[in-house]
């Protein structure tokens, strides 16, 4: 009985760092990874604008919100989309077409792809409808947030061959937050109806340049032997990223780019911006399962001071040895926190369970290599570090900021803060490692 | 006496002691009860719910990583959701895709069956469509991805 149980004993033991030793080697000798992307398409339901006539005017209203479940959850809170017009393709009829007195008339549709050099394709046995896109216009219709991008009028992009570089130049953005009880966005989508070569009333140049001053109306005229037709256009709503709350400390494990100013203007100020640097870094108490934290610098060129880590030390001594002099680089120091939390080099943890945070800290305006190029290449890097999922605040200090120019860098006007001195920083920089959930 | 019951119960173990095919036979038993094991603790495992929720072109969202939560959309609408898988190790490796529960008959994935070679990157994309005749109310299921090494 004794071996019996000694025998079951070893061979529960053998099971045990069986699974252990065959997990460890999953773990680091298969190593494939599966996250589910924050990105995500809406299909929305057909929108038929029916039988139509040239120049006549349509509208139809779409909706996009958030869910239920997203509102529930507390630690989200905005989400940023756009909609976006694709090709549409269709599985012809038999009977109709080219080759027959019926119009081409198509049994059921089907999403165009991805093709080469920019282009889009139809999946075997379907074929590309006329295209609509360019006579479909895009207007926000509840105007309740103010960050929105600009709408999007008829009369745009080419009348064939719609490219993804057209998808691209012709779609609108769109936000929702939590925190500013921006719920729900509805977009008008208008359709201007074309009109057919030969057959253009005389107002036709009017009408198009009444909706959009800068296009050749000529080029809105379809030939006459797609009179009949049927034309398409699918529209996709695109999310493009989403922030998880307001407070930085509300996520229990943040990845936080600390992004400082370091030009000759912060001068013998520079204690103070270290001080409250220092503070911010012990609110936020960086932990092994907690926070991460890492901290670039900008003046003349950008400086990687710190990889994120969760030594608190090593990052207080990095602050600690920051020399103010030189212009002010800003594009720089993102580009260099934002590669830090790109995860390139192995220190940025799961964006899923870690969110990338960067918080910049400024007194003065870009100005390398001058100020207009600097402020474009800033907003650049800026607008890469947010479409990668970057949660961005930003500190002006003084009167020497532009606040309308960092409120684009920052994620969000919210996500601005404007201290008037410096010696205000730091009660600002600890608003942010404080949860109110 | 005595010597005769000693041979007997010494005879008895020498019939009872398991022979060499039964001990490897229990041997890849346990290895393969291992192996399963670790499939099933290391897929990894989602949860796929969606509501549908009354009224025309509704495309509530939430984009959320914990779970495939297509949010709440109304009857006819669609929505894609993507899985990025990666094979950072050094081994070529099968990826086996489970989808199951109500909602899963709603969803068309591109693929549930391949291979990733070291360093391959794919996008897995669930693709949910609500027809006209499904009922207001919340679908729930589950995706389970299986990553197996491709020995042979």
């Amino acid at each position: 009985m004794k071996k019996k149980i000694l025998l079951a004993s070893i061979t529960l033991v053998a099971v045990s760092f069986g699974i252990v030793g065959l997990s460890a080697f999953e773990a680091h000798i298969i190593n494939v990874t599966a996250e589910i992307e924050n990105a995500l398409s809406v299909n929305p339901e057909d929108i038929n604008f029916g039988t139509v006539f040239p120049q006549e005017q349509l509208d139809r209203n779409l909706t996009i919100s958030l869910s239920q479940s997203f509102q529930d959850e507390e630690r989200v809170d905005d989400v940023e989309y756009v909609i976006r017009q694709k090709p549409k393709c269709g599985i012809p009829e038999p009977g109709t077409g080219p080759d027959t007195s019926s119009p081409q008339l198509y049994s059921s549709y089907m999403q165009a792809t991805d093709g080469p050099n920019g282009t889009f394709e139809c999946p075997d046995g379907s074929i590309m409808l006329p295209l609509l896109c360019p006579y479909l216009s895009k207007h926000k219709v509840d105007t309740g947030e103010t960050i929105d991008g600009p709408d999007i009028d008829a009369f745009h992009g080419p009348i064939e061959n719609w490219l993804m570089a057209d998808t691209l130049a012709n779609q609108v953005k769109g936000r929702l937050a939590k925190s500013l009880s921006d719920f729900e966005d509805t977009w008008k989508i208008d359709l201007k109806v074309p009109c057919f070569g030969g057959y253009c009333a005389q107002d036709w140049d009017d009408y198009v340049r009444k909706i959009n001053p800068e296009v050749n109306p000529s080029q809105y005229i379809q030939p006459i032997e797609r009179e009949h037709d049927l034309f398409g256009c699918d529209l996709w709503v695109e999310v493009t990223g989403i922030s998880y709350g307001g407070e930085l400390s509300c996520n229990e494990s943040p990845d936080v780019m600390l992004v400082l100013d370091r030009s000759g203007s912060i001068g013998s100020d520079m204690p103070t911006l270290k001080n409250a640097a220092i503070a911010f870094v012990n609110a936020l108490n960086p932990s092994t399962l907690g926070a991460h934290m890492g901290q670039s610098s900008f003046a003349n060129a950008g400086s990687l001071n710190t990889h994120l880590t969760d030594a608190t030390s090593t990052i207080i001594a990095n602050i600690n040895a920051l020399a103010s002099s030189g212009a002010t680089d800003l594009e720089a120091g993102i580009t260099l926190a934002s590669a830090e939390l790109g995860g390139g080099d192995g220190h940025d943890r799961n964006d899923a369970t870690s969110p990338d945070y960067m918080v910049i800290i400024t007194d003065g305006q870009p100005n390398v290599p001058n100020q207009a190029q600097g402020e474009a290449d800033g907003l650049a890097a800026a607008t890469s570090a947010k479409n990668a999922g970057t949660t961005i605040y930003v500190v002006g200090v003084g009167s020497q900021v532009n606040p309308a120019y960092l409120q684009q860098i920052a994620s969000s006007p919210a996500h601005y803060f404007s201290a008037a001195n410096f010696g205000d920083l730091q009660a600002i920089l600890e608003t942010l490692v404080t949860c109110n959930n | 006496m005595d010597e005769l019951n000693k041979n007997i119960s010494a005879t008895e173990k020498i019939e009872k002691k398991m022979p060499l095919y039964k001990k490897i036979l229990w041997g890849v038993l346990i290895l393969v009860v291992i192996f399963v094991i670790v499939q099933f603790t290391n897929a990894s495992k989602y949860k796929m719910t969606v509501m549908v929720v009354e009224g025309e072109n509704v495309l509530g969202v939430n984009p959320t990583t914990e779970k495939l939560d297509f949010g709440d959309l109304s009857r006819n609408n669609g929505m894609i959701r993507r899985i990025n898988i990666v094979n950072g190790g050094s081994l070529k490796t099968r990826v086996i895709v489970f989808k199951f529960g109500e909602v899963s008959e709603l969803i068309k994935l591109n693929k549930n069956f391949f291979v990733l070679n070291p360093g391959d990157k794919f996008e897995l994309t669930f693709d949910i469509n609500i027809p006209a005749s499904a009922e207001f109310r919340e679908y729930k299921g589950n995706v389970w991805i299986f990553r197996l090494p491709k020995i042979f």
